[in-house]
């Protein structure tokens, strides 16, 4: 019977031990926190992600839970424009998606055990894992296949040289949070872009909303006495009238730089999966998507017994995330273009809309 | 909640933290040991783990207990 580790409990590894246990693999899942737990996410599931869940099965208990997604909203550069997904999207807190998940994988047999995966060696025979305890004791532990993800600032990757060195220079760095208070939410997620920063407000209940700023690096640090206030005078010009009236819930939590690709993939013994082997732009709406169809990937290539072929496929989905986030990119960043765009979609909506909704990741 | 330096940059100081950095709040003189992350400045983004390539920098809620002192460590350069 195979045998794997996983390290961390979030989309991704939740669903490659729920793939790996349902195909009768023993699944150890290592996850430093404590669930249920916030994730700092916008908390958006596109049609396409809707879908694989439903192929997970488990989309029937999201869907009791997850509020419909009809479209997007655009604003900037004087525009306005509108796009109507072919299917709804769904979005839902990321603390609900994530413990859903992984009660899925339990419930096919995988294990759970809170510790800290810390360190990490890929040999020739196995990949030796250092995992450390809520105790301080640390063990170390064997397996033919560990995947890892750990997140985007993943040890795993590091340890194995799998990690591509950060850069700040020109990274932006997303500033999230939840707002509640608004006078008037429907079913369209609202994104406001002007030049360098983009605002989106992400209905989660008719009153309340994930609201994530992102911004340039630039700017966080012309702005570092108060990150904070500078973020919600960004937002509230951004937000303009629908975010009237709106208050931030709790912290604003900082993620970045994004975005990020590992430089490799996969070795003899480990695979990273979810934001440990690429983070994107929360703008593209597409983290999960590429979290779960890379667990699939990994989950496939562990059964079939070559890990090898993981770096390649994986790769592939990745570099197509990677097009349709510059695509998304220069639509709404080019001023000419988004309004060549925009009444593209308003007088020939059949031209444009199925370019953007599948870029949207849509159909 | 902020991000704290531990031991592991004694004798490293690398300073990739530095370069990453999006508020500029990590900091060290030459004569220092090590370098120092201003918990009042931090705003938790996180970039800053994985440029360390000696593994120094945790969450303060992550911090391994044989070096739960760096927090303190981190936050009193700055109070001078």
């Amino acid at each position: 019977m195979r045998s794997v580790l996983v390290a961390g409990a979030g989309p991704a590894g939740s669903t490659v031990a729920l793939l790996l246990a349902r195909a009768h693999a023993s699944v150890r899942i290592f996850e430093r926190s404590a669930f249920p737990r916030t994730k700092a996410c916008g908390e958006y599931l596109s049609p396409r992600t809707v879908r694989l869940l439903n192929e997970l099965g488990i989309g029937a208990q999201l869907a009791r839970r997850a509020r419909t997604v009809e479209g997007v909203r655009l604003h900037g550069h004087g525009v306005h424009a509108r796009i109507t997904f072919p299917f709804p999207g769904w979005s839902l807190p990321r603390s609900v998606l994530d413990q859903v998940l992984l009660e899925a994988a339990l419930g096919q047999g995988a294990t759970l055990t809170q510790a800290h995966v810390e360190g990490c060696t890929d040999t020739a025979h196995c990949a030796r894992v250092a995992v450390r305890f809520p105790d301080g004791s640390v063990e170390s532990l064997e397996t033919s296949a560990l995947v890892a993800a750990d997140g985007m600032h993943s040890i795993v990757a590091r340890k194995c040289g799998f990690a591509r060195p950060a850069r700040k220079a020109q990274a932006r760095f997303a500033l999230g949070g939840h707002y509640c208070g608004f006078a008037r939410l429907d079913g369209f997620i609202d994104m406001f872009v002007d030049g360098g920063s983009y605002l989106a407000i992400n209905p989660l209940s008719d009153e309340t909303a994930n609201v994530m700023l992102v911004v340039d690096a630039g700017e966080l640090e012309a702005h570092r006495d108060d990150v904070d206030a500078f973020a919600e005078e960004r937002a509230r010009m951004l937000g303009g009238d629908l975010l009237a009236g709106a208050q931030l819930e709790r912290k604003r939590i900082a993620i970045g730089p994004l975005a990020y690709r590992a430089q490799r993939l996969a070795g003899r013994h480990v695979a990273l999966a979810g934001d440990a082997a690429c983070f994107l732009d929360p703008f593209t709406g597409q983290g999960v998507y590429l979290a779960l169809r890379c667990a699939g990937l990994a989950a496939e290539c562990i059964l079939s017994g070559s890990l090898r072929q993981y770096e390649r496929r994986a790769s592939r989905e990745i570099h197509a995330r990677e097009r349709s986030a510059r695509r998304i990119s220069r639509i709404i960043g080019s001023p000419l273009f988004a309004r060549t765009g925009a009444s593209l979609l308003r007088g020939a909506p059949w031209l444009l809309q199925p370019l953007v909704a599948s870029v949207a990741g849509a159909a | 909640m902020a991000y704290v330096i531990t031991e592991p940059c004694i004798g490293t100081k690398d300073k990739s933290c530095v370069d990453v950095c999006p508020v500029d709040c990590i900091h060290g003189k030459d004569e220092d040991e090590m370098l120092y992350i201003d918990p009042e400045v931090c705003i938790d983004c996180g970039a800053c783990v994985s440029a360390c390539p000696v593994e120094a920098i945790f969450a303060d809620s992550d911090v391994p207990e044989k070096w739960q002192n760096y927090t303190e460590i981190n936050a009193e350069y700055f109070k001078k």
